[in-house]
């Protein structure tokens, strides 16, 4: 849940990257801590184990500056999207106002993404949030990949498999060359501040 | 069959390069079955080593990943970003901050920062009874239980706790030990004293009660007027039993007043079925661990 400091016109708030293993998340961050310098408000910090996959979170700073008469401050993190870390991933979507879910677009891994899906529907219910009322976007990343021959679900076949009930925006992406992540991270904070305004009846 | 082959082990290639490396080993067994059944393919032998080595370097390198500890110690500044970030009171008391902090750690499985945590917090006298479970409960997950005794001999010969909270964090650590699988003689239960007849205090016996597993308790004032509430019993100490009642069962908590008595009691035992009153002795809400904001519920059995 987003921190609000009345007298300091102060909001801190919690986007989180979820979605299955090596889909492309913690390159997300990368990415936006590459790009994106203005606005980031410290180091990214992340948290590796065996074979460079995150073992408890990434964790990046940012300021977006005044919004409405607010300093808002926003905090990104990445989940592990190994199977086995199914504990971790709930403690850091603890207190979550936006989430980003990664689809990997690599044909192979089709029920990869359903899984992690419904791990997050799972988690977040248990936290007494329905996905289908948490502001969501989702990114298709990897399409560069068809360049190499490797097979890739159509965007309609993962809209089909992933959105079909959510609807929620989605957006093609290549993390690794920057593609779609900063439309797909805009999004998703334009959803959770606009959100987080109605719940907080934060207005300037 | 060689263009296949070829297709395969490029994809098993690309797969491996984006760490994929269950999928990639599939391709490359696939494309090492087809290689297998080639008779007639110049260099199939060697072609044939050079996957089946790739798949065993794979193998070697997923059972290195999965054979990863989950929650290894990561160094002190990640521990204090994990503290820093994960602590947040939700009662918004800043007397909790240091114990929230501390419990970040441990559920993020840095339990000996932990413990040196928990050690220091045993100071302040309004978070000693729970820092200490936590001390317990962390050294409880790496198997430590002779330093769980050892802490119990200091706390004991310092005189930490009371005699009722001691005996409390005892039961409490058999518990925890037992549900592990393990178990130290230090904690067992005492057994009752066999004593001369002639020596027995002439006192007022307490009521002998009956195991209970469930009650029901039927409402006849307030939000659940005229209903029943059903409740499993977590532990019963004599005729006291004590209940869980889930967060979510706002209601039912909201009807709980400690100190009433409930006439319309019913509990559940295995041998019988009886009526009778109940005294709410404590309502108090999980401050802690997996059922924190739950409540425990504390009833005096009062039959006939």
């Amino acid at each position: 849940m987003a921190i609000f400091n009345l007298q300091k016109r102060e909001i801190e708030c919690k986007v989180v990257y979820y979605g299955p293993g090596r889909c492309g998340k913690t390159t997300n961050l990368e990415y936006i801590f590459k790009a994106y310098k203005k606005q980031i408000a410290g180091e990214m910090v992340s948290i590796n184990t065996e074979g460079d996959r995150t073992l408890f979170f990434d964790f990046l700073p940012m300021g977006l500056g005044k919004i409405r008469g607010c300093d808002v401050r926003v905090q990104l993190y990445t989940v592990p999207g190994q199977v086995q870390y199914s504990s971790t991933r709930k403690l850091v979507l603890k207190g979550v106002d936006g989430l980003v879910f990664v689809a990997d677009s690599l044909e192979i891994r089709r029920e990869k993404n359903m899984l992690s899906l419904k791990d997050l529907q799972r988690n977040l219910k248990e936290y007494g949030l329905s996905i289908f009322k948490v502001p969501l976007v989702m990114q298709f990343n990897k399409r560069d990949l068809a360049e190499q021959g490797i097979p890739l679900m159509s965007v309609d076949q993962m809209e089909r498999d992933l959105n079909r009930q959510l609807k929620v925006p989605t957006y093609t992406g290549s993390a690794l060359k920057g593609a779609g992540v900063g439309d797909t991270l805009k999004e998703c904070l334009k959803l959770t501040l606009k959100n987080l305004q109605k719940e907080l009846k934060w207005s300037s | 069959m060689l263009k296949k082959i070829k297709l395969l082990l490029q994809e098993a290639e690309l797969y491996r390069s984006q760490s994929l490396l269950t999928e990639a080993r599939r391709k490359y067994l696939s494309a090492s079955d087809l290689l297998t059944g080639a008779d007639d393919l110049k260099n199939r032998d060697l072609l044939l080593n050079g996957v089946n080595n790739k798949v065993k370097a794979l193998e070697l390198e997923i059972d290195k990943i999965n054979g990863a500890t989950s929650s290894p110690e990561v160094d002190a500044k990640v521990q204090d970003l994990i503290k820093q970030l994960f602590s947040i009171p939700e009662s918004g008391n800043d007397e909790r901050a240091p114990l929230e902090g501390a419990i970040a750690l441990a559920k993020f499985g840095q339990f000996e920062r932990a413990v040196k945590e928990f050690k220091q917090l045993l100071a302040n006298e309004s978070l000693r009874f729970e820092a200490a479970k936590n001390i317990i409960r962390c050294m409880s997950e790496v198997s430590d239980s002779e330093g769980i005794v050892a802490n119990f001999e200091d706390w004991d010969a310092a005189s930490f706790f009371k005699v009722d909270q001691f005996e409390k964090l005892k039961k409490f650590t058999r518990e925890i030990l037992e549900k592990k699988g393990m178990k130290h003689a230090f904690f067992d239960e005492p057994e009752p004293d066999i004593l001369p007849e002639s020596v027995f205090p002439e006192v007022e016996e307490e009521e002998d009660v009956i195991d209970i597993n469930a009650i029901s308790i039927a409402f006849v004032e307030g939000p659940l007027a005229g209903q029943n509430v059903e409740l499993d019993v977590s532990f019963q100490n004599g005729n006291i039993i004590t209940m869980l009642i889930p967060s979510k069962e706002k209601l039912t908590i909201e009807s709980l007043s400690v100190g009433t008595v409930m006439d319309n009691v019913q509990y559940f035992s295995p041998i019988a079925l009886f009526s009778g009153k109940g005294l709410i002795a404590q309502l108090a809400e999980i401050a802690a661990g997996p059922k924190k904001g739950d409540f425990s519920l504390d009833i005096k059995v009062i039959s006939g």
